[in-house]
């Protein structure tokens, strides 16, 4: 019966190590849990003054319905002399529900500045999609 | 023993992630691209104008990028047909024109030339060949 205190500090000290493991070094340790949702997109007919629509496309792989409740999209730099700067897209500020192992399509605002120079021509902008979702 | 018990419970479920967070998604979940184009290399058809009084108006035919779409505008310049020296474009042809003719108002009495200049925001495409000598009487 003495021996149950120790055993359970110890217990409790291995539970403290493996959380802060995960906590720190997020994928590698632990099984890799697949997103809930994902977003692709994109668009390839920008000039300056050019105002279009940014097809987005949210796929869900759960079995039930998600609502996503924030979709942020963060820019990248063309190349040097075209920053992202010269990009602006809209924020998603829309209701959407993703059907269980589905999708739904988004299409955000996007503008290039009619300042952007001679370095933005046949220029790519890297996206990067963040998304949140919470049960429906 | 049975609240050390308890206390572990508690423990683990607090600090060992659970799969209630399942429904959440939130960090790095694709990735695109936005790509641009780029302005035409061939110099469009050479303008023409039509006088009247002292209205030029000056009409040209569409750029297209590479992918077929119109350019959204272009530049006119009117240049002195005998000096070629650049003279400044009146209204309504001056800045970037968003059509493909434009009526210049109040020209001077003299002989001139057009050119236009494919534009998008500040890039340029190659400039036109010089119109006909457009004439305006006094």
């Amino acid at each position: 019966m003495r021996l149950l205190p120790a055993v359970a500090a110890f217990a409790l000290a291995a539970l403290l190590v493996v959380a802060l493991a995960q906590s720190r070094v997020p994928g590698k340790a632990g099984p890799r849990v697949r997103p809930a949702l994902r977003v692709s997109g994109g668009l390839r007919s920008l000039y300056p003054g050019a105002r279009k629509r940014l097809p987005l496309v949210v796929w869900s792989n759960r079995g039930f319905r998600i609502r996503v409740v924030s979709l942020r999209v963060r820019v990248g730099n063309a190349r040097r002399g075209c920053g992202r700067k010269y990009l602006r897209v809209r924020r998603f500020r829309r209701r959407l529900v993703v059907p269980p192992h589905g999708f739904r399509t988004v299409e955000l605002p996007v503008t290039m500045l009619a300042s952007a120079p001679d370095a933005c021509k046949r220029a790519v902008f890297p996206l990067k999609f963040t998304v949140g979702g919470r049960r429906a | 023993m049975k609240g050390l018990c308890l206390l572990l419970a508690g423990a683990a479920a607090l600090l060992l992630p659970g799969h209630g967070d399942a429904a959440w998604s939130v960090g790095r979940t694709g990735s695109g691209a936005i790509g641009s184009k780029t302005m035409p290399t061939a110099a469009p058809a050479d303008p023409s104008g039509a006088v009247s009084s002292h209205d030029v108006t000056v009409t040209w035919t569409a750029s297209q990028f590479a992918d077929g779409t119109n350019v959204p505008s272009y530049i006119v310049k009117r240049y002195n047909a005998i000096t070629n020296a650049l003279q400044t474009t009146l209204s309504a042809c001056s800045g970037n024109v968003g059509a493909t003719s434009c009526v210049e108002h109040a020209v001077p009495t003299g002989s001139w030339k057009y050119t236009v200049t494919p534009a998008a925001g500040i890039w340029r495409g190659t400039e036109s060949a010089k119109s006909a000598t457009v004439v305006v009487l006094t």
